[in-house]
């Protein structure tokens, strides 16, 4: 079946006679034959299906595996792993650093993800959409650059920009001082380092969705008197909510399991800024414990599973 | 409900292009205006200038007594029906409707009566709580109408809003649209590039080209009596016949190497020598046997049935004149082509414009060399 959003797009199209049924079309679609036999269609998807098999499923299943042993990095541990049951479980459950990793994630997605990268890039779509052509695609190039450079590049900049002595940023404020921003606010330089990383890749996403709303629908808005605000909520937000769902599912999960932070602060200090890919990072190779660490990665797995089922919810809720 | 006075009005778009030059035009109150030309003359500029959604680079606006030009779109009291539409897929069609009077923060009750009759009157009662998407082309284009219809603008702007609709559906939707027309009373300003909608549904007209408007007026003084060549050529299903014509010393005219007599209307109004074109719709011409005096001869090339009548070419020496007949000739045989004096149209080849009988006026004097 279509969409309503597809369905909804008739205007410029071929018009639909009168009074004709609008999902005629679709059914007969649905009723073609097929061009490949099950066989040769089975034979073509193989090689795609064993690459896939080889390299995210087996690897998933493995790291499931892992969890459930003591093996170590190195040792007698790392020779013979013992399958010791959920022990890394309950072991990480009453780790106080793995509550501190899972909070400390939470806002970072939070504030980096959601209300930085999205509202911002958002809000910069919106802001830019009656730009002039030149102007705006001075800006788009400056934010896709943050995008496009390496994190490691990108790292070493941040650093250079918020450095308590020689620092970019100290020197551009207008009073003096030697705030060592890593130090003092860790994770909220965290979230601001993310925030500039990632909005460019929202803003163009959110730029095509504004940009497949028919001028005349905003210009009719307008002309029954309503405000920006107005033609926001009331045109522009229901029509690219699925845009707008999709790209929050996105950006929460890579933030949610980005390691770029580590390149920054390395976790700390005193574990302020030590998000989860951290945290397995530092118990599964600083300290060699890679089955706790297998652990604490199948229950990110799971948080991102549940991310997606709520997303999944949420646009299925809109599509009924 | 208003009159639209339109002043000096330029538009001139970054990069160069100017869409709307030093326009002047007065719509009166209760008028269905057409503004009627090809792709790119200005005509949709023109009116999302009156809408407020494009600022002129020059002239002023009025609506009513309201001097609109730097007035923001919401506040001029106008509606306008779009090409596509422009429905809001995640309403339903009564919300659609509703929606500049949500705006306007009318209550629900007040909304959804006035939603209500409005669709009643565009035969949309049934439909009112389907989605866009659930409706036929030709349904949603009435929702679009209802919109307008129950925002009770003062004036109502049309930007081609029957040429996404097909063959049929657009005859009888340009039929309720005169007919509700008539029934408000409300202005309206109509845009499109089918001379035949222009005529149909305008009480008056304007034929613009490169942001000018070249003639303004009835629809019949329109069709009949184009004042230059472009809105001779423009206006009529079946064009207009336009001959390169000279005058002779004899008072004839010599058409296709032939010469047939300068119609009645110009007699004693053309020195001899001068270029004109010979303009005369198929409308108006008849057929004769060959070598009849003062008509063309020529070879009957193709008949074309039009329905009731046939559209016939005729090939006079180098030039092709076409003729509506109810009595075809086979192709290939003689014939001959005569066009009733009265309705003949001759201008001048040189400023391409329609020879007048009536001593020119102070402002309309012509050079006749």
């Amino acid at each position: 079946m279509r969409t309503t959003d597809q369905a909804g797009d008739v205007e410029g199209g071929e018009p639909v006679p009168d009074d004709a049924e609008p999902s005629d079309e679709a059914q007969d679609r649905a009723g073609g034959a097929t061009i490949l036999g099950r066989i040769t269609a089975s034979g073509f998807i193989a090689p795609a299906a064993g690459l896939i098999g080889i390299f995210l499923i087996f690897p998933a299943l493995w790291t499931l595996y892992l969890g459930l042993t003591d093996v170590r990095l190195t040792g007698a541990a790392a020779a013979d792993p013992q399958f010791v049951g959920l022990d890394n479980y309950t072991a990480a459950l009453q780790d106080s650093l793995f509550w501190n990793a899972l909070v400390v994630t939470l806002i970072f997605v939070l504030g980096s993800a959601i209300v930085g990268q999205t509202v911002l890039g958002f809000t910069l779509a919106w802001v830019l959409r009656g730009w002039r052509s030149r102007t705006r695609q001075v800006i788009e190039v400056l934010v896709i650059l943050a995008w496009i450079m390496p994190g490691s590049v990108v790292a070493f900049l941040w650093i250079a920009f918020l450095d308590g002595r020689d620092g970019t940023l100290n020197a551009m404020l207008p009073f003096v001082t030697d705030t060592e921003w890593l130090l003092e606010n860790p994770l909220t330089s965290i979230i601001v380092f993310n925030t500039w990383r990632g909005t460019a890749f929202a803003m163009l996403l959110f730029g095509a969705a504004i940009n497949s709303i028919p001028p005349s629908h905003l210009e009719t808005a307008r002309l029954a008197g309503a405000s920006g605000w107005q033609q926001l909520r009331d045109v522009v937000l229901p029509r690219i909510r699925g845009h707008l769902l999709t790209a929050l599912l996105l950006l929460s999960m890579w933030t949610f399991n980005l390691f770029t932070p580590y390149l920054l602060t390395q976790g700390g200090p005193n574990f302020e800024t030590e998000i989860l890919p951290i945290y397995v990072f530092r118990e599964a190779f600083n300290f060699g414990r890679l089955g706790y660490g297998a652990a604490i990665s199948a229950i990110m797995l799971l948080i991102n599973l549940l991310i997606a089922l709520f997303y999944i919810h949420v646009l299925r809720e809109r599509n009924s | 409900m208003a009159e639209v006075r339109i002043e000096g009005l330029t538009k001139r778009f970054p990069g160069g292009v100017q869409a709307v030059d030093d326009l002047d035009l007065d719509i009166e109150d209760g008028e269905f205006f057409s503004l009627l030309g090809p792709s790119g003359c200005g005509k949709t500029t023109l009116l999302r200038s009156i809408a407020g959604l494009e600022t002129p680079t020059a002239g002023r606006i009025s609506i009513g007594e309201q001097d609109v030009t730097r007035i923001p779109p919401g506040e001029r009291d106008v509606a306008m029906v779009f090409q596509d539409y422009a429905l809001y897929p995640h309403m339903e069609v009564v919300d659609n409707i509703a929606y500049p009077l949500k705006v306007r923060k009318h209550s629900k009750s007040d909304r959804h009566r006035r939603a209500g009759e409005a669709a009643e009157s565009l035969s949309l009662g049934e439909l009112l709580n389907r989605r866009p998407a659930a409706l036929s082309g030709g349904q949603q284009q009435r929702v679009a109408v209802a919109r307008a219809v129950a925002h009770e603008p003062s004036v109502f702007l049309f930007d081609e809003p029957l040429s996404n609709l097909d063959a049929r559906l657009r005859l009888e939707a340009r039929t309720f649209l005169k007919r509700l027309q008539g029934d408000l009373g409300v202005s309206t300003v109509y845009v499109t590039h089918d001379q035949s909608e222009a005529l149909a549904l305008s009480d008056r007209m304007a034929v613009m080209k490169d942001g000018r408007i070249r003639q303004i007026g009835a629809p019949e003084e329109v069709f009949s009596r184009p004042t230059d060549l472009f809105v001779a050529s423009f206006i009529g299903s079946v064009p207009m016949n336009l001959l390169a014509s000279t005058t002779t010393a004899d008072g004839g005219l010599e058409l296709a190497g032939q010469r047939v007599p300068v119609p009645g209307p110009y007699e004693g109004m053309l020195e001899p020598n001068r270029s004109v074109t010979f303009g005369a719709r198929p409308e108006h011409g008849s057929l004769t046997p060959p070598d009849t005096p003062g008509a063309m001869t020529g070879l009957a090339v193709v008949a074309e049935l039009l329905g009731t009548e046939h559209l016939v070419t005729v090939e006079c020496g180098d030039v092709m004149v076409r003729v509506v007949t109810s009595d075809p000739p086979t192709p290939g045989e003689p014939v001959g082509v005569r066009f009733e004096e009265a309705w003949v149209l001759l201008f001048d080849t040189e400023d391409e414009q329609l020879i007048r009988r009536e001593p020119a006026a102070a402002g309309d004097v012509r050079s006749t060399g």
